[in-house]
């Protein structure tokens, strides 16, 4: 999963930690899994936040600063990154972590192994900044559809361009099928899926989203979207696989805080010192695709899937049926 | 081995099956404790049945002087399908259970380096509840082989990725991979490595690294041709898979890459039809290709979130169908790769066996890939320090729940093969026999791979 232009909240490499910024500029970290779950943990001003490469490693921007923060380093300074800019964290083998790479709207700036900077000027303005894991480059998709892959060992960089020439309002990398959805500028109430990992990168799907977005994000497993616009629309969650969508659960989620998924499908919502989190299906297999599936019907319905490949957790704060809740102690 | 025991006496084999072919011209044999199959043509035909069809005879080698008979009841003798009077049988297969069961120098693990999948196949039964497998647990895999080879001497370590599909975290496999080469060639261990994967990601340098990874052995499923495969096997969302995967197989073949790619066709009742269109296409594609071979399994009740609406397909017709569809596959120059099914130990399953475990993304440990969901399934949980945390009364439950707790898995002639092992899962759950289907009708079996290995 990767961030928004927003960079308002971030989930971390394994999916086991997220920090997000506040409205007072303060960043929070959260644990999302073992025995760190539901532990909140103040990081310190920040404007930005962005995954690290590491568990529960983050890449903090207050102003044109940066720094990393992880629950094992605690914080290091990383440097400066021009205002606005993108921000990741790339895996360099041998690096002790990984090295920053930046997208502002002027150029793409990463570190190689050597140390060295190399940069790339760009076009337009990045919409994506993604770590691909399997591949181990770096992924940055501009507004204009151009594509760059950059490998942080060697520096060099590849580019290709989504068929159709358009501009893109937003978009978000999905690792599981291996692509960019993105939401055209001319179309803001749809989404398209093209497979970056095919070669040519195909447009593969186009779901309705009903309304126009400002953020939109993928689950681990690929089978949702998180679409928001807060203020303006209720946020949605858009099931790949079926291409239906849902009303997002949770008092949350539904008024339009930021959420993300965590490692074992967790729908997390955070908003100030707040957080709540509910679990959905990595697998809804929704076979009912005439929308007669009501809401309730199918966040209750058997089987509950994930029950037996989750280990035992703490008892969770605030329970309510199936979701939990807290906040900053 | 031969029976050596100096002996005057012998009878039959108890792991002996004898049967006439279909059109009776022949008799095929088949033993358990060898794994072997022989089609013998009448006249001699018939003198083996006649020697082998009673199990309670007691037979004296024949005079020297008749030169057929002493030869033939020689080769009997070493074949397996006559054994010395006094010769133990059960004691025989008591001993090698006993030899796979209590084995410490050898380590299985089947990993999952992700629960995510690109497909949404309309009969799986996962349910992808979690994404890349920890840093954590990766560690303690490290941890896991280290410590095996340290407290068990370990000389053989087998890994099989799985998923989801193991592709979608290939980076995963690639830092484990890395792990496991060095350390074997370090410590002298023999290390192997396969994958069962949908194939679309198996891309020409995917493939390539893989091999470099020391991953030999390849599962890829296509369900009959694209309009069949595109309707079952399909991408999460619903597009194409079927072309791409043969492109990639395709790329594979291309290479002198030392690889083994089994390609498995799920069928049901309704799409079993399609299948000799497939297995045609691939004989254009892989015939004479050794390193490719095909399997054909109908689509079992494996349970997740399909519940009634699985197309599950059991029963005699079932298996006369992966029958022919494998006499299917011969003809059109593939090879059939069922055959280990019928050796000792061949259909025993892995979750049967003390050193063989399932490493799930977030470290827990199970026994068996289907019953994800089923708590006996959980018996451990992998530390940082490669402690696989074993609930030694569930581990019980696979391990120890075989032939020698059963009296009708006891007198089988098939024990040697299965160990009433075939699946424990069944006795778990359902608390009955799970002999397997190639037991079950073992007739139609061992004529089939009989008749394929005249055809090849």
């Amino acid at each position: 999963m990767t961030g928004t232009r927003g960079a308002e909240v971030a989930v971390d490499d394994d999916g086991t930690w997220c920090a997000w910024t506040t409205g007072s500029g303060q960043v929070r970290a959260l644990g999302l899994w073992g025995p760190d779950s539901g532990r909140i943990i103040d990081l310190g001003p920040g404007t930005a936040v962005y995954a690290g490469a590491g568990t529960g490693r983050f890449l903090l921007r207050d102003g044109g600063s940066v720094r990393s923060w992880s629950p094992a380093a605690g914080s290091r300074d990383e440097g400066t990154a021009p205002a606005g800019a993108l921000l990741l964290e790339a895996r360099v083998p041998g690096a002790g972590g990984g090295r920053v790479v930046a997208a502002s709207s002027e150029e793409l700036v990463l570190h190689a192994g050597d140390g060295t900077a190399v940069s790339r000027r760009l076009c337009a303005p990045p919409l994506v900044l993604a770590w691909q894991h399997r591949r181990r480059t770096v992924l940055c998709l501009l507004s204009d559809g151009t594509v760059l892959r950059a490998d942080p060992v060697t520096g060099s960089v590849e580019t290709s361009a989504l068929p159709g020439g358009e501009d893109h309002r937003l978009a978000c990398y999905e690792e599981v099928l291996g692509g960019v959805w993105v939401v055209p500028a001319h179309e803001p109430g749809t989404v398209r899926f093209h497979r970056t990992e095919a070669d040519p990168s195909a447009a593969v799907y186009r779901l309705d989203l009903g309304a126009a977005v400002d953020s939109l994000r993928a689950s681990h497993s690929g089978e949702w979207l998180i679409a928001r616009n807060p203020g303006r629309a209720p946020t949605r969650l858009v099931n790949v696989n079926s291409g239906r969508s849902f009303e997002v659960p949770g008092e949350l989620a539904a008024r339009g805080a930021p959420c993300v998924f965590s490692f074992d499908n967790q729908l997390i919502s955070v908003e100030g010192d707040a957080f709540e989190s509910l679990p959905v299906p990595a697998r809804a297999d929704i076979r009912s695709r005439d929308g007669s599936l009501d809401i309730d019907t199918f966040w209750s319905a058997p089987p509950q899937m994930h029950r037996a490949s989750r280990p035992q957790r703490p008892a969770p704060r605030n329970t309510e049926v199936g979701a939990r809740a807290g906040t900053r102690s | 081995m031969a029976d050596t025991t100096v002996t005057s006496t012998f009878r039959p084999s108890r792991f002996n099956v004898v049967t006439r072919t279909d059109d009776g011209d022949a008799v095929v044999l088949y033993n358990s404790m060898r794994g072997s199959v022989f089609r013998v043509q009448d006249p001699v035909g018939h003198r083996v049945h006649d020697l082998l069809h009673n199990r309670r005879s007691v037979l004296r080698r024949p005079d020297p002087g008749t030169a057929d008979e002493s030869r033939l009841f020689d080769t009997l003798v070493t074949k397996g399908f006559l054994v010395a009077e006094e010769h133990d049988e059960l004691a025989e297969a008591d001993a090698l259970r006993d030899r796979r069961k209590n084995r410490t120098d050898r380590l299985e693990l089947i990993i999952m380096p992700t629960e995510a999948c690109n497909f949404r196949c309309t009969y799986c039964y996962e349910d992808f509840a979690l994404g890349r497998m920890l840093t954590e647990v990766r560690e303690g895999i490290k941890s896991l082989v280290r410590r095996h080879r340290r407290e068990h001497g370990i000389e053989r370590l087998t890994v099989a990725w799985f998923g989801g599909e193991p592709l979608v975290a290939f980076d995963v496999i690639e830092e484990l991979s890395t792990f496991f080469l060095e350390f074997c060639a370090e410590e002298g261990i023999e290390y192997s490595a396969g994958i069962t994967t949908n194939g679309l990601l198996l891309t020409p340098e995917v493939a390539r690294r893989c091999v470099e990874l020391g991953i030999s052995n390849y599962q890829v499923t296509l369900d009959g041709p694209a309009h069949t495969h595109d309707s079952s096997r399909f991408l999460m969302g619903g597009g194409k898979t079927f072309d791409e995967i043969i492109a990639n197989l395709t790329r594979m073949a291309e290479t002198d890459a030392d690889f083994r790619v089994i390609v498995r066709t799920n069928f049901t009742e309704a799409n079993s039809v399609h299948v000799p269109e497939l297995i045609e296409q691939l004989g254009g594609l892989y015939a004479g290709d050794p390193r490719f071979g095909v399997i054909y399994r109908p689509v079992g009740d494996w349970g997740g979130p399909q519940g009634e609406e699985s197309e599950a397909y059991a029963g005699k017709q079932a298996e006369m169908t992966k029958l022919d569809l494998c006499s299917n596959a011969v003809e059109s120059g593939l090879a059939p790769a069922d055959d280990v099914f019928l050796k000792p130990n061949g259909s025993v399953c892995y979750a049967a066996s003390p050193w063989s475990f399932v490493i799930r993304p977030n470290g827990l440990v199970n026994k068996c890939t289907v019953a994800l969901r089923d708590p006996r399934n959980a018996v451990g949980q992998l530390g940082a320090d490669g402690d696989l945390g074993l609930d030694q009364e569930l581990m019980s439950l696979w391990v120890d729940n075989d032939d020698a707790k059963d009296s009708g898995c006891h007198s089988c002639f098939f024990r040697p093969s299965c160990q009433g092992a075939h699946c424990p899962l069944v006795r778990i759950q359902e608390g009955t026999r799970p002999c397997p289907p190639q037991k079950v009708w073992i007739g139609p079996t061992i004529t089939t791979v009989a008749s394929n290995g005249r055809t090849r």
